[in-house]
């Protein structure tokens, strides 16, 4: 039983990294755009509008949480698309196979594309970077940790969002009223102890938005320097923000879907 | 006697809609038998892709069960679904795949080996007249080869029972025949057949058996022969039409 769903759980994978290979290079052109215009902003144009040098990585590095949620937000849209119009689920619902493992296809399926092309891109970017990335005490084993847990808890997120919303709805009003106070009140684009200085409420603020953690987790893992949330924290807290989140999933799939 | 390969016993489904409680099947009871064509009639809202939908495992009833080969689908719901095949009335193909990477997949979906998988395709391929569109991208594709690659992906993993939810919707009348033969071609197969339609023409050449649904309730099951004796008319379109009258003088 547990072989014959992992051999199905992988052709569906393998379904997956077929279509994203077919386009992989499109892909990261538009990541690199984006990546180069991070590295530009941080690298070049921050110092110069005065922005210390030490706060120049951990800025960069928070901005690789943009491609992340791009492609969380693309993941969603599919299949938000796929529940209103080609239905390609219903067919899927009918594998024989446990509707868990079909829904952690997804998930998966995500982690692994957003895997492969947002870590090149940090790692371009980190070099791009080059006297400005100055890694303190750098958590060379919590790093993958959190990086999963960041992309598994996206992964979830952006699921829930697409079960939980009407098709009208995530079209028109997603990005503003979820996706960008989600994105201004995190310590993605500041660092979190900075926030916190500057406005304690604004800092409990961002304590409660996952996406904080994700950024300031891999923030810590890279540069391990204690201005910022450590990464031991972070990964419970995205863990925590996963269980949320797949509860908040399983009741939008029974009442969007209800399936057996 | 003939046992049934799939026992639908008092299914109820009720939905939920705005505060208001929807009963979309009533206590819906039907046997279907091996190598049997059944269409499922009934006008919109009758409760046909519900109960077709209930049969393909994609929602579960309220109430009432559903046995197959003798056991309740429900207690081994991995060994069922192998043993069908889903054509549902959306085109819900993969658009990113070809019509024979679609079929590969399917085959590997229901656990198919390689050399399987490899024999079905070029079965099926060659049945439904698909081999020469075998490497097109299914956007390619006009209606009536989308729908014969639907057929071909449900029938990849040799089901024991096919749904069919209106299968000829919208297509060309030549192309309709011919999905009729395929269809009759499934029967010779001994594979047992759900038809839901709303072509009556289509329902009487096809079916061995019609059950008609309205307000979802089965009004009525019967060969389609008996049913013309009985009623004394020649086509099912007159005596579907009579039926409708009744049951909404029966309603008033």
């Amino acid at each position: 039983m547990l072989t014959n769903n992992m051999r199905i759980f992988g052709a569906l994978l393998q379904r997956d990294i077929k279509v994203l290979f077919s386009n992989f290079g499109s892909r990261m052109i538009d990541n690199v755009i984006v990546v180069s215009i991070n590295v530009f902003l941080y690298r070049y144009l921050a110092p110069l509008l005065g922005m210390p040098a030490h706060l120049v990585a951990p800025s960069y590095i928070g901005s690789i949480m943009m491609p992340m949620v791009f492609i969380g937000f693309s993941l969603a849209r599919n299949m938000m698309v796929d529940l209103h119009y080609s239905s390609v689920i219903e067919y899927k619902l009918t594998l024989p196979l446990p509707k868990k493992w079909l829904f952690a296809s997804y998930i998966v399926s995500f982690m692994i594309e957003a895997a492969l092309i947002t870590i090149p891109l940090l790692t371009i970017g980190i070099f791009l970077l080059g006297d400005f990335y100055v890694p303190v005490a750098p958590h060379w084993f919590a790093t993958p940790i959190v990086y999963a847990c960041s992309l598994f808890f996206l992964g979830t997120f952006f699921l829930f969002l697409s079960f939980n919303y009407s098709y009208e709805w995530f079209e028109q009003n997603l990005w503003a009223r979820r996706l960008s106070p989600m994105f201004c009140f995190s310590a993605t684009f500041y660092v979190w102890h900075r926030i916190y200085a500057a406005s304690p409420i604004f800092g409990g603020l961002a304590l409660l938005n996952p996406f904080s953690y994700i950024a300031e987790g891999i923030r810590s893992g890279l540069l391990g320097n204690s201005e910022f949330i450590w990464v031991w924290y972070c990964i419970p807290a995205l863990l925590f923000a996963s269980i949320l989140s797949i509860l908040g999933l399983t009741v939008a799939i029974k009442k969007r879907i209800d399936p057996v | 006697m003939r046992r049934p390969i799939l026992e639908i016993k008092n299914v109820t489904k009720l939905y939920r809609d705005k505060g208001k409680t929807i009963r979309a099947l009533n206590d819906v009871s039907l046997d279907l038998y091996p190598g049997e064509i059944l269409g499922l009639l009934g006008v919109n809202g009758a409760g046909k892709t519900t109960l077709s939908s209930i049969i393909a495992t994609l929602h579960p009833p309220t109430s009432g069960t559903i046995l197959f080969e003798g056991h309740s689908i429900y207690k081994n719901i991995i060994s069922y679904r192998k043993a069908l095949g889903l054509c549902p009335q959306r085109q819900n193909l993969d658009t990113f795949l070809t019509v024979r990477e679609n079929l590969v997949f399917a085959g590997k979906y229901f656990l198919l080996s390689e050399q399987e998988i490899k024999e079905r395709l070029d079965i099926l391929l060659s049945q439904l007249q698909l081999t020469k569109y075998a490497d097109f991208s299914i956007r390619a594709l006009s209606g009536g080869t989308k729908q014969r690659v639907l057929i071909a992906r449900a029938l990849m993993h040799n089901p024991k029972i096919v749904i069919l939810d209106e299968p000829t919707v919208g297509l060309d009348p030549d192309i309709r025949r011919s999905l009729w033969d395929q269809i009759l071609k499934l029967k010779a197969m001994g594979i047992s057949v759900i038809l839901t339609t709303h072509y009556l023409d289509e329902a009487e050449y096809l079916s061995d058996r019609i059950c008609i649904l309205h307000e979802g309730s089965i009004r009525l099951i019967e060969s389609v022969k008996a049913l013309k004796e009985q009623r004394g008319m020649q086509t099912l379109e007159n005596i579907f039409i009579e039926l409708l009258q009744e049951y909404r003088e029966q309603e008033c």
